[in-house]
Order: C-alpha cells, then sequence, then structure tokens
C-alpha cells in the first residue's frame, strides 16, 4: 500500500483540513467510476490520516513495507519532464530497444 | 557438430526413400508443422528428380522463407540472410520479399534493397509489401539520420522526410507547436504515418492517456515505428504498472520514459539499486538502504518503515543498521508488537506498559494533555482494550487503569470515555461508570451518546424513572433514535420484572404496556406477551393455554419453549417448574429447525451478557442430547458449536463436537471445539498426549486444506500448552536486575548416578547434543564422558541461584476495588519447574 501522505500529495506537517481538502481534490480529479481502484486507495489513505490520532498512531504502528515508488518518490523526487536527446528517439527508430 | 550432420544425414535419407508425391506430400505436412527444414528437404529431393518446378518451387520457397524468419527470430540475422541468398540461387528471378529486404535494409546490403526496392515500385502488384518496405525505409531514414541515396526525389519517402524529421527536432527542443505543425504535413497515407500516430501520442503525454492509447494502438507489430511505440506506451504508464514494465523495458525506452516523466540521476541510480533487493523474499534487506537514506527519506519515515521491516521478521536478529537507527522507543515498540499475536496476555500487557513507560522518559512534555506526546501514549494505551481487546482478560484490571490514564494525556478525545464508561458498564461497576460519565457530561452536556450511556447506566441501577426521562430527552433532540427507543422499551420491561419480583404484579403489568408501546418489533412485543403469561400464570388469572399460545408466538416449537424458559429464569421462576404447571408436558424430539433456534437464542442471550442460560437450559439438556445424534448439515453443528461456545455450556458443546467428529473424522474446527470444551471443563483440565497428537493433525489438517482461521485457532491453544520463548533487545539491561532477587542456592538433589547418566545418554539419542556425546565416547571413552557429566551436574548443584526472570513491570491488584485477578492456568507457577533457570549450555 503507498504512502498516504505521497498519495494524497500533502505534506507530514498537514493539518486535518488541508488532509481533507487534498482528498476532495483527489476524488473529484479521479472519481470511482472512472478509476475505482485509484479511489478506493485515496479513500484508504484518506482514513488513515485523517486525523491527528490517525497520524500519529499510523506513525507508531504502521506495518506496511515501503513500496518502492515510495522510497523512490521521497529519497530522489521527479523533476519535471524534460525533452529526450533526439538520439535517444533516432535509436528508438532504428529498432534498439 | 556430429549429432547435427547425423540429424541432416537421416532427414535425407528418409527422403530419398520416398517416391515424388510422397515427397510433396510430406513436405506439405512439415510446412503445415512448422518443421521448415524437414520441408526444405523434401522439397529439394522432389527438385532432383521433378524438372516441373510448378509442382515444388513454391513449397521450398515457402519453406526456405520460414526457415529465415525462423532465424531472424532467434537474432541470428547472418545465418537467415544466407537462407535468403540461396533460395535466391535456387530459384532466380522470383520477385523480392519484403522480408529479406527489410533484413538487408537492417545489415546495410543498400545494393540488394534498392534492386528489390525498384522491382517492387515498377512490379505493382504487391501494394503492401512495397508499403511495408517503405515504412522501414522512412524509419531508417529517421533513425540514420539521411536517406538512402537510390530513392527518387519524388519518393514518398524522401518527400515525407523533412516534416518528419522537423517534428523530432521540434519535439526534442520543446517547440510542440511547430513539432505538431510538421505533423501535419505528414500525409495519411505516408510511410510515416505510424511514425505521425506514436509522435502525436508523445505530444499528448500528461493529457488525455486514452486518445494516446487509441493511437498508439493503430501501430502493428510489425511496423518499424513499434518499438518507438512501445516505448511512448511506457513512458505513458501509470504507476506502479510503469516500475513494472520499467524491467522488461530496453535501455532507449527507459531513458526516454526517465526525461519525459522528470527522473533525474539519482532517482534511476536508486530504482537500479531497488531492483536488486528482493524484498517480497528478505524484507531486512531494504533496511541498510533505508538508514543510508534516512535524511532525504525523512528521519521518522525511515525509523517507521525500518520498523515495520524488523517487526515482520522478528525474532530474526536485526541487521546492524536497525541497530544504529533505533532508539529504545522504537525496540520497545516492535517488541510491544511483536508479542501482540501469539505471546500470553501478561508479555502483551507488560511490553506494552514498558512502551509507555519508556515513551514517558523519552518524550519531553509527555506529561502535557493533549500535545503530541501526551496523545500518542494515550493511543496506544486505548490500543489494548480497543484493537487487542484485552479489557476482558484477566489483564482487565491493568488495561482499565491505562484506558483511564489515556484520559488525563487526552480528555478531549469522547470515544475514550464512552469505552471506559461502557466497560465500567460490562463489569458492573456502575460508580465508576458514573464517575468517567460525569467527567464527560463536564465537556460535553448535551452530548447524545453521552446521554444514552446516562440512560444506560439509570437502567442498570434501576432507577426506571430517571431512564424514561433520559430516554425523552434523547427523543426531544434525536426523534428516531433507535437505541433510546430500544432503551426505553427495556426500562420498562426490567422495571416490570422488578414489580413483579417484589410482588407488585398489578405494577408489573402496567409497566409491561408501556413496554409494549415501546417495542419497534414482534421479537420485543412476544417477550412482553411472555412475561405477562407467567405473571398472570402465577398469580392464577391465566391460564396454561394462553400462555402456549404465547410461546407459539414467539417462536414456533421448542424455540418458543425455550424464550420462555429465559423469561422466567429472569424473573426468578425455576423454568422447570414453570413448564409442569403449565402442563407443557415432556420436551418433544427437537429438530433441525428446533436446534438452530436454539442456536440463535443462545447467542443472542450471550450477547447481551444473561447470566441465566444454564437454568434456562437445564429442562432441555436431554432433548439437545439427543438431537446431537440428528443427521445436520456440517454448517449447523459449527453453529451450534460457535453457540454453545459463546453461551459457556461446556459439555453439551462437547457433545455436538463429538458428534460431529463422528460423521466427519478428524475435521479440525470440531477437533478444536472438542478440544477447547474439554480444557474448560474442569473436570478435564490435564491435556494428555492423545489430545496433543490430535490437535497437531488437526492443525496439519486445517493448513493443507487451506482452513487459516481454525488452522490459527488450533496454533493459539498450541501456544497457550507451550509458550514460545520472547525477544527483547534490551532485556538484559532494563528488566533484569539481580539486586531485585536474593542470592541462594538452588537445591538440585544428590548428584546423578551412573545409570541416571546413562539414561540421559539414551535419552539425547538422536539429538545433535547426543550425537556430540556419542563422538566423545568414541573419542574418550564412556568412563571419561561420564565422570564430566557428573562434574557438570555437581557443578550445577553448587553455583549460586543465577537471577530469575523479573516480576511483572506493575502489581496485578485492582487496588481500587481491592480485588486481585483471578488465577490463569497458564500464569507462571512460583514452584513449577517453568521458574528455574535455564538449562546450562553444557554441549
Amino acid at each position: 500500500m503507498r504512502d498516504p501522505f505521497l498519495l494524497l500529495g500533502v505534506g507530514h506537517d498537514a493539518d486535518d483540513d488541508a488532509i481533507r481538502e487534498a482528498f476532495l481534490a483527489a476524488i473529484r480529479d479521479c472519481p470511482p467510476d472512472r478509476d475505482a481502484q485509484r479511489y478506493e486507495s485515496l479513500r484508504q489513505a484518506y482514513a488513515r490520516i485523517a486525523t491527528r490520532r490517525d497520524r500519529l498512531a499510523f506513525e507508531m504502528l504502521d506495518r506496511e513495507f515501503p513500496e518502492p515508488p515510495d522510497i523512490l518518490d521521497r529519497a530522489a523526487p521527479l523533476s519535471g519532464s524534460r525533452r529526450p536527446d533526439p538520439g535517444v528517439l533516432r535509436a528508438l527508430l532504428r529498432g534498439e530497444r | 557438430m556430429a549429432k547435427k550432420r547425423k540429424k541432416q544425414a537421416k532427414r535425407a535419407s528418409s527422403s530419398r526413400a520416398l517416391s515424388p508425391e510422397d515427397l510433396l506430400r510430406a513436405g506439405r505436412e512439415a510446412l503445415a508443422a512448422r518443421r521448415y527444414r524437414e520441408a526444405m528437404d523434401h522439397f529439394k529431393a522432389v527438385a532432383k528428380t521433378d524438372t516441373d518446378g510448378s509442382v515444388w518451387e513454391a513449397g521450398l520457397a515457402e519453406a526456405y522463407r520460414g526457415r529465415a524468419l525462423e532465424l531472424q527470430a532467434k537474432g541470428m540475422e547472418r545465418e537467415a540472410l544466407m537462407i535468403w541468398e540461396n533460395l535466391d540461387r535456387l530459384l532466380p528471378g522470383r520477385a523480392p520479399d519484403p522480408a529479406h529486404l527489410i533484413l538487408c535494409l537492417r545489415m546495410g546490403r543498400s545494393a540488394i534493397v534498392a534492386q528489390g526496392y525498384k522491382a517492387l515500385v515498377q512490379g505493382g502488384e504487391s501494394t503492401a509489401a512495397r508499403a511495408l518496405l517503405q515504412a522501414h525505409l522512412a524509419a531508417s531514414c529517421l533513425g540514420e539520420g539521411r536517406a538512402p541515396d537510390f530513392l527518387e526525389a519524388d519518393d514518398p519517402v524522401l518527400r515525407d522526410a523533412e516534416p518528419a524529421r522537423a517534428a523530432l527536432e521540434a519535439y526534442c527542443r520543446g517547440e510542440e507547436a511547430t513539432a505538431s505543425e510538421a505533423l501535419r504535413r505528414i500525409p495519411f497515407r505516408s510511410p510515416y504515418r505510424d511514425y505521425a500516430a506514436a509522435m502525436k501520442a508523445l505530444l499528448m503525454l500528461g493529457t488525455d492517456s486514452s486518445a494516446a492509447e487509441r493511437l498508439l494502438a493503430r501501430i502493428d507489430a510489425d511496423s518499424p515505428f513499434h518499438a518507438f511505440a512501445e516505448a511512448v506506451r511506457l513512458a505513458w504508464l501509470p504507476e506502479p504498472a510503469f516500475l513494472d514494465a520499467l524491467r522488461q523495458a530496453g535501455p532507449q525506452s527507459r531513458t526516454l520514459a526517465f526525461a519525459l516523466r522528470g527522473w533525474p540521476e539519482e532517482r534511476v541510480r536508486l530504482w537500479q539499486e531497488l531492483e536488486k533487493i528482493d524484498a517480497s523474499a528478505n524484507p531486512l534487506q531494504l533496511v541498510g538502504l533505508l538508514d543510508r537514506l534516512r535524511e532525504p527519506l525523512g528521519e521518522p519515515w525511515a525509523r517507521q518503515k525500518m520498523r515495520a521491516l524488523v517487526l515482520a521478521k522478528m525474532p530474526r536478529q536485526p541487521p546492524p543498521a536497525a541497530m544504529r537507527a533505533f532508539s529504545h522507543t522504537d525496540w520497545n515498540l516492535i517488541s510491544a508488537q511483536h508479542v501482540e499475536d501469539d505471546y500470553d496476555l501478561w508479555t502483551v500487557v507488560d511490553r506494552w506498559r514498558t512502551v509507555f513507560a519508556r515513551m514517558r522518559a523519552d518524550y519531553p512534555g509527555s506529561a502535557e494533555p493533549g500535545n503530541d506526546a501526551a496523545l500518542r501514549i494515550a493511543l496506544l494505551q486505548r490500543r489494548l482494550a480497543t484493537e487487542l481487546k484485552l479489557l476482558k482478560t484477566p489483564a482487565g484490571s491493568e488495561v482499565e487503569q491505562e484506558l483511564e490514564q489515556s484520559l488525563s494525556l487526552d480528555p478531549e478525545y469522547l470515544p475514550g470515555y464512552l469505552l471506559l464508561i461502557r466497560h465500567f458498564r460490562e463489569s458492573m461497576l456502575p460508580k465508576e461508570a458514573r464517575r468517567i460519565l460525569a467527567e464527560a457530561q463536564r465537556r460535553w452536556p448535551e452530548d447524545v451518546e453521552l446521554l444514552n450511556e446516562a440512560l444506560d447506566l439509570a437502567l442498570d441501577n434501576g432507577a426506571f424513572k430517571k431512564a424514561t426521562g433520559l430516554a425523552r430527552r434523547i427523543l426531544a433532540k434525536d426523534p428516531i433514535n433507535r437505541r433510546a427507543r430500544r432503551s426505553l422499551y427495556q426500562a420498562h420491561l426490567a422495571h416490570a420484572r422488578k414489580q413483579w419480583r417484589g410482588g407488585r404484579a398489578d405494577l408489573a403489568l402496567r409497566e409491561m404496556e408501556q413496554a409494549e408501546s415501546w417495542s419497534d418489533d414482534a421479537g420485543g412485543r412476544a417477550r412482553v406477551e411472555l412475561l405477562r403469561g407467567i405473571v398472570l400464570l402465577e398469580t392464577g388469572s391465566g391460564d396454561s393455554d394462553a400462555l402456549k399460545a404465547a410461546c407459539e408466538r414467539a417462536a414456533p416449537g421448542a424455540a418458543g419453549w425455550l424464550m420462555l424458559a429465559l423469561e422466567a429464569a429472569r424473573v426468578g421462576v425455576a423454568p422447570r417448574a414453570l413448564l409442569k404447571r403449565a402442563r407443557f408436558g415432556k420436551v418433544p424430539a427437537l429438530k433441525r429447525d428446533d436446534v438452530l433456534a436454539f442456536a440463535r437464542l443462545l447467542r443472542e442471550e450471550a450477547e447481551t451478557g444473561g447470566d441465566v442460560l444454564a437454568e434456562a437450559l437445564a429442562p432441555f439438556q436431554s432433548a439437545l442430547e439427543k438431537a446431537a445424534r440428528l443427521k445436520l448439515q456440517r454448517e449447523d453443528y459449527e453453529t451450534l458449536c460457535e453457540s454453545l461456545r459463546l453461551a459457556g455450556h461446556a459439555l453439551l458443546r462437547a457433545t455436538f463436537a463429538k458428534a460431529a467428529l463422528k460423521r466427519w473424522r478428524g475435521d479440525p474446527l470440531f477437533e478444536l471445539h472438542a478440544f477447547q470444551a474439554k480444557r474448560s471443563d474442569p473436570r478435564h483440565v490435564e491435556v494428555t498426549l492423545s489430545d496433543i497428537h490430535r490437535l497437531e493433525t488437526a492443525m496439519d489438517r486445517a493448513q493443507a486444506e487451506g482452513d487459516t482461521r481454525t488452522a490459527m485457532r488450533l496454533e493459539q491453544e498450541f501456544r497457550k500448552l507451550y509458550p514460545p520463548p520472547a525477544f527483547d533487545p534490551f532485556a538484559p539491561d532494563e528488566d533484569f536486575d539481580d539486586d531485585d532477587f536474593p542470592d541462594g542456592d538452588f537445591d538440585l538433589g544428590p548428584p546423578p548416578s551412573e545409570e541416571e547418566l546413562r539414561a540421559l545418554l539414551d535419552l539425547l539419542e538422536g539429538t545433535p547434543e547426543g550425537r556430540r556425546l556419542r563422538d566423545l565416547e568414541r573419542e574418550l571413552g564412556s568412563e571419561e564422558v561420564l565422570k564430566a557429566l557428573a562434574e557438570a551436574a555437581g557443578d550445577i548443584a553448587d553455583m549460586p541461584a543465577p537471577p530469575r526472570p523479573p516480576p511483572p513491570a506493575k502489581p496485578r491488584k485492582r487496588t481500587r476495588r481491592g480485588k486481585s485477578r483471578p488465577k490463569r492456568a497458564d500464569d507462571a507457577d512460583p514452584d513449577s519447574d517453568d521458574n528455574s533457570p535455564d538449562q546450562l549450555k553444557l554441549f
């Protein structure tokens, strides 16, 4: 299961209101009828950190293993899309995978 | 090589032995089965005897083509090219094959490509072949950055190359509008059509994934732009599908995806490192990585995840990184969580209390109610009652204390008060419940849930008028509050029982009318009717027929009788005597529906905490024992055993479990019920070897059948019999204090005799220690070994007493009410062998 803070895109110091807003914004972008699986993960993430007590309990009692995307997002976050070198596209067009 | 020649010779000899017709047929069969080399041999053999090429030429060409493509698919392009060349030699002048030309293009044989392409363009009969080759020429033109020099000036490959190249370069410079404009200049039927589709999908990145996917889906697997399209698709994938697909992707596809998704170099390196770690097989491998990356990951998060990893592999020795990184609180948390599932109750409670003590010491300001440190402790304290459900265990008093302390640390948490109030009510401690209720109502005077608790407390206390007032107050706030209505019904019914027990049948009947008016279901009204029937019969104003009719309305058959018996027991009327007075006669033989209705009633009564079950069941004991012999379904037995477990009726539970075992021999679930029922019967506290064997067999079977729940329940029974050792990395430093225990010698009796030592050797036969002793015996001789053993035993006897295991963290007396906790079967007995020092390592 993904880290709920990363999934909702909020910092660890976010308060109840900020987390609720992030959750509502996320489900507005991805309502259940468009992507039920993502909606369910968002819902579960929100349930885990909705209140201050939930967040403290999560921090102390979390038994989930770290997911590779969580480690990557935390330790080396994305730096913004950049354009590829034309050489890469040419190599792919030559059939090099 | 010799083997290959042998195969070739075998194929050739088989061809020689056949007639031309047979050879042709065999060749076609081999072609259909994709045995191209065999087909080639057969058709070549025909060619030697038959000069009419129309018979075998097509087959031979197809066999060569098949073989060449087969080799190409294996990456053996040189060998494939040789096959094509051999085919050209065998059948000169045939139309060029685009597959051959595409291979030549890839291998730089431009003369052959030029010749073949010219033939295809001039021939004009194979549009698809020409289009395919043109698409490959277009891809080559873009990939190599230059066009083949044999193309005519008006060739579409050459003509559309300029906008295609312009789109690529503009895209890479980030000029999306220019790129789109260039793509628009590529006609629909251009050899660059697939390229244009892939580029358009690339330009859509991050916007409309379904439109992009539709564009990419148009590109066939044999298109020269397929690899490009696949790379674009990879870049589009959502996580975590992207990470999975990344493993299969080639380096160029990855580079494109990394750039488009904004992966910095350090992220790529970290991903490569993560790929080498098989976290599912060994999660501890991740601990070192998390430790190294503690700063970028965030210290609390890294430790949180490291704790999860170490906890999952407890009690395995944690990696050094964890030993370095964890604080005492971390270790205490891990240790407490580790023992939760399998260890005995007191270990769990003690470990958690150690955590609380440690946190109080570690977190400055934890005494200030409402701050994070205080909330953390309060959360864990509540957890003993909520998640671990330890309130109704022999450690309930300790958990209760923790729960009460949690209120002072987290006073703004209403569910904490409700939990404690309900617990005190259920524990028949109304005074304590009222104290907590008063505290809570000072903060939330009009809270409906608290008013509901006040109502229930008033009912418990027999303050029916107060209860009625509270219920009306709740209903004024929340007119459809079912709980209040039900409480009012129960208040009047309980009051009616009280009035009847107090000899006021008139007032009891009036209360029953009130109860009936608040009842919102037929079951509630039936219960009132039964009570009314009892009261009227006992006062001489009713008759048995009316009571029988009330029973029938309450529930058909014997279940109605049981409802009557339960109601009679509640008002202090002996059920057996009542049934006799009302001339109910002998309890009829129970049918399946009756026993299932009994199971439901037992569950309901057990859930409401009723204590009249044994008395109410007494008249039906014999009928129920007989009913165990009915041919019930497996799930019926399961329901009955479970209901009887809840009702605490060990005898009947054992009866039904045994009856089920007669039909489903060795069924793990019924073995569990039979064992637990036997254990809860005070006459059968001893566990025999046969019991253990049956438990083991049942557990193995449950595991083999995938019945995890029963397997776990059986395993818990085992753990109760043989609790495993606990792991606590700080135990020697923190929990043990030699000064707490007086020194003294253990009296181990006289040193063992030679016979006893020999018997010990025999007992150890087959164990590692036994084998080592036998080796020593062979090496040093029997006498020396026995002497060493005797000396070792003497040393033990002469040793001062080693420290004993520590006492529990806190005294386990119910200080407030002066009750001591009940003794548990699995509690350590100070006189038992369990408390003796660990066996010294002699070997």
